[in-house]
This record gives structure tokens, C-alpha cells and sequence, in this order.
């Protein structure tokens, strides 16, 4: 998998501007869905190497790809295959011990400038704030990515609402961090929060490394 | 491919599974022999959403593999599902020039 995005970075390399910019342009928008990656890889790849081998011809990537990219893009994105039920099962895991370990890596920072600025350091946290952030998170990386996805090819009001539900998304940790203090707290110290840290880093490592054993071995299923 | 695309894009997938059932072939290659017989009407990189689709349908496989000249490619192979697939198009095909022919010689 690695190998064919290497391959990719190298050959793009080779594009002129023209095809590189429309090329680029094509990776963003086929990039960002839920289907399988490795398929995903395969064919932008098979692209790529078309498009050098056509513009080493003297041709532009419209006359491979017709002059209408996104209908193109859009073409290649419903015949490709989703992932498998066991691959998004381990994907959900490991995105949502992800969120929640950036989530705690503050408050472990925060516990760790406590041993030096006692102010900092908080004997007690609430949950409610982790609760909150947590759907809002997904909701956040959902309008990001839609709007990088939909900013390729025209619509870049998109742009605007990702980066609003961004700012909202941060301001609205922040807030509930302050006013949810003291409701459902647990016992905080540094031994407490480290190892939170270290067990929820741990997670996400080994739910990245299942996924990506799952990714190698299945393809087209 | 805008005008009639569905019926073009049947014809495309018979020949890539033509072309395929002869030799194992990358992305490309496949694409210059479909240009070579005169299937000039498709643009070349409509084939590569016609793979994925046959690549799910599993009437096609492929592996990278090294190609002669130098870089590895993603070769594809006929599966047996992609045999019947293929004996289904031919079929179809025999009929349709049948009545098609008929039909132009009543003219």
C-alpha cells in the first residue's frame, strides 16, 4: 500500500501544471470517501500512469479524461468497492480512540506543568466535556472533509461552513470545559492521567496496526 | 462518452472482456488495443471506472506485477465469473447484430 502511494508521488512529479493541477484536483476528490482505500490507491494510480504516458503523447488530461472531471471523478467514485464490514469496524475503533486520547493529551499537559505551577494542575475533571466533544468532533472532521471535497470542483461555500463548524468545534471544548467543571467528575492526578494517555495511545496503535493487516490482505471483496 | 453512454458503455465492458480473455493486460495497454480496433468513440480513461465495476463484480482480477518495462502494474485476468460474463456478451452481441441487420436489410 505504501509502495503504490510512493509510486504515485513520483510519477506526479513528471506531470506538466496543466495535468498536474487536474490531476491533483482528481486524488482530493476521489481521496476523500469511505471506500476501500486499497482500491482507492489502485486506480489512482492506474490514472496516473495513463495520464504520463498520454502526455508524454502530447496530450492533455481532458482528452483522456473528458472535458467534464468531476462527472469523471464522480464515475470512478460509484463503481469503486467499500471497505469490508471488519475494516470500518476497526476504523471507527481506532478514530474514536484517537479523538478521545488528543481529547486527554491537554489535560495530561496540564497535569504535568501542575508539578511545576501548581495552578494548572486539577484534582478532579469532569466527564460531561469529553461526552460533548466527542459527536461534535466526528461532526467537525465530517464538514472539513465534505468541504475540501466539495471546494475541488466549484462550490466553495463549502469552505466557508467547514471552517465555521472548526471554530465553533474549538470554542464550543473550550466553553464546556469551563462550564461543565464540576459536574460527573472523576479523580485527577498526574499517575492517573499519564496512564490514560499511555492506554488510550496504546489503543489506537493497535487498532491502526489491525487495520492496516486487514487493508493489505483483502482487496476487492 | 455522453450521447447513448449506456449503450456504449455495454459494448465497452464486452470488449475490455475480450481483450482481457486474450491476454492479461495493464491499464494502458488495454486501452491503445481498444483505440487499435476502432473503439475511438469512448474517451481512454473511461476504462478505469469500467474496471473498478468489474473488478467488484469479480469478473476481472488484478495484480501488480513488474511490467517489461520496469515499474510494476496492475495486470488483469479473466475469473470464471468474468468467462460467463463474457460468453453472456457474446451471445447478446450475436443477437443484437442479428436483428440489427435484419431490420436494416427490410429498409
Amino acid at each position: 500500500m505504501k509502495d503504490i502511494i510512493k509510486r504515485n508521488r513520483e510519477l506526479q512529479a513528471s506531470l506538466n501544471t496543466h495535468n498536474e493541477k487536474v490531476y491533483e484536483n482528481m486524488v482530493v476528490y476521489i481521496r476523500l470517501n469511505s471506500l476501500s482505500e486499497r482500491a482507492t490507491e489502485e486506480t489512482l494510480l492506474e490514472i496516473l500512469e495513463h495520464l504520463v504516458i498520454g502526455q508524454q503523447n502530447g496530450k492533455m488530461a481532458e482528452e483522456i479524461f473528458g472535458s467534464d472531471l468531476k462527472a469523471y471523478c464522480d464515475d470512478v467514485l460509484v463503481n469503486l468497492p467499500k471497505e469490508t464490514k471488519a475494516l470500518q469496524f476497526m476504523n471507527i475503533l481506532y478514530f474514536n480512540t484517537l479523538i478521545f486520547m488528543w481529547m486527554f493529551i491537554p489535560k495530561t499537559i496540564g497535569e504535568i506543568i501542575g508539578l511545576f505551577y501548581p495552578a494548572f494542575s486539577e484534582d478532579r475533571i469532569s466527564l460531561l466535556p469529553f461526552l460533548i466533544s466527542w459527536p461534535f468532533t466526528w461532526i467537525v472532521i465530517w464538514a472539513v472533509l465534505k468541504a475540501i471535497k466539495n471546494s475541488v470542483y466549484g462550490s466553495k461555500g463549502w469552505i466557508a461552513l467547514g471552517v465555521s463548524t472548526f471554530v465553533i468545534g474549538t470554542i464550543s471544548y473550550v466553553l464546556t470545559d469551563q462550564i461543565f467543571k464540576d459536574i460527573w467528575t472523576v479523580p485527577m492526578n498526574l499517575l492517573i492521567s499519564i496512564s490514560i494517555t499511555c492506554l488510550l495511545f496504546t489503543l489506537q496503535y493497535a487498532f491502526k496496526k489491525y487495520s492496516t493487516h486487514l487493508e493489505t490482505k483483502i482487496s476487492y471483496i | 462518452m455522453d450521447n447513448q453512454s449506456q449503450l456504449l458503455k455495454g459494448i465497452l465492458e464486452g470488449c475490455i472482456l475480450l481483450v482481457i480473455s486474450r491476454k492479461e493486460v495493464y491499464g494502458y495497454e488495454l486501452s491503445e488495443r481498444l483505440h487499435q480496433a476502432g473503439l475511438t468513440m469512448v474517451k481512454e480513461g473511461s476504462i478505469y471506472p469500467v474496471l473498478a465495476r468489474m473488478q467488484k463484480l469479480k469478473w476481472i482480477k488484478g495484480t501488480m506485477k513488474p511490467s517489461p518495462s520496469g515499474p510494476n502494474r496492475k495486470y488483469y485476468k479473466l475469473t470464471s465469473e468474468g468467462k460467463e460474463a463474457l460468453k453472456q456478451f457474446e451471445e447478446n452481441w450475436d443477437d443484437i447484430i442479428g436483428a440489427v441487420s435484419q431490420l436494416k436489410g427490410e429498409m
